[in-house]
């Protein structure tokens, strides 16, 4: 076993237990925004983890799984803001623990 | 068209960085075919892919948006660490709140990276921006005065794109 392979299992292995903690977190977390923080940057860098673990198997692969990359860091926050979003305007899913909220504020000027 | 050309020629670079990549050849022929596609993709879409990225060849900007991406990368793992530790406690911890800040970029491509940031930053992800305000949400609120550390954490990112963009 080279020492490549042993850094790809570990590099692998952190990523799948980081995606196990994402996964973990949208089940504990209390209420849906709580939930995003689990489910957005934990995703992330679990799934760039297991993609460049994967591509230490393989180098080959490493320029088609840079671009995997490349894409899952540039659309996942995305996503992510418009279910934040849309969660905000349905008041049935606003969570009632809100120490602060200036978002509903300032709607509540403008209308 | 002239105007465009800074934008186009960037466009055209990346998509032919992405061909490349997705190819893997250095066959003649399959080169000429992605500059090819890549050119007339990029005019199609009158280089709004990337914008201007050629003035990122100036070594000051080069070096901030180099900086950029080591502070922002920093700043993911320390995220993941921290959602972590909170993920696997007995009793979460959270004191959850909305909270406003200033946003002074103009530009919407470093509005949007702003906002992409915070999301993938410790502790906070943004909910919306209206106007000149920026919505984030904190998983655990920072003691003291919330508004105050909420702006100068928009700011660390906001401060370093400035120099990039203006």
């Amino acid at each position: 076993m080279s020492f490549m392979n042993i850094l790809a299992h570990v590099v692998t292995g952190l990523g799948a237990l980081v995606l196990f903690a994402s996964g973990l977190g949208v089940f504990r977390m209390p209420d849906v925004f709580n939930k995003m923080h689990a489910g957005t940057k934990a995703t992330t860098l679990g799934s760039v983890l297991f993609l460049f673990g994967l591509g230490l198997f393989e180098p080959s692969w490493l320029p088609k799984l840079f671009l995997i990359i490349l894409f899952i860091v540039l659309t996942n926050p995305v996503s992510s803001h418009a279910l934040a979003r849309a969660a905000h305007n349905e008041p049935s899913e606003k969570p009632d623990n809100l120490i602060i909220d200036d978002l509903e504020e300032s709607k509540g000027g403008d209308q | 068209m002239t105007k465009n050309l800074p934008s186009i020629v960037s466009s055209s670079i990346v998509l032919f960085g992405i061909w490349l990549s997705l190819t893997l050849t250095f066959d003649l022929q399959e080169i000429i075919l992605g500059v090819v596609v890549s050119v007339l993709t990029a005019v199609a879409v009158k280089g709004a892919l990337t914008g201007n990225l050629l003035r990122l060849l100036s070594p000051e900007k080069f070096l901030a948006a180099v900086g950029y991406v080591m502070f922002f990368l920093v700043q993911m793992v320390k995220a993941n660490i921290d959602i972590f530790f909170r993920i696997f406690r007995p009793v979460i911890p959270i004191r959850p709140g909305i909270v406003r800040a200033n946003i002074t970029l103009k530009s919407e491509r470093a509005r949007a990276i702003v906002a992409n940031s915070i999301t993938l930053t410790p502790g906070t992800i943004t909910i919306d921006i209206i106007d000149d305000e920026i919505f984030i949400h904190w998983v655990f609120l920072p003691s003291g005065d919330v508004h105050s550390e909420t702006q100068a954490m928009v700011d660390s990112f906001a401060g370093r794109l400035e120099k990039i963009f203006e």
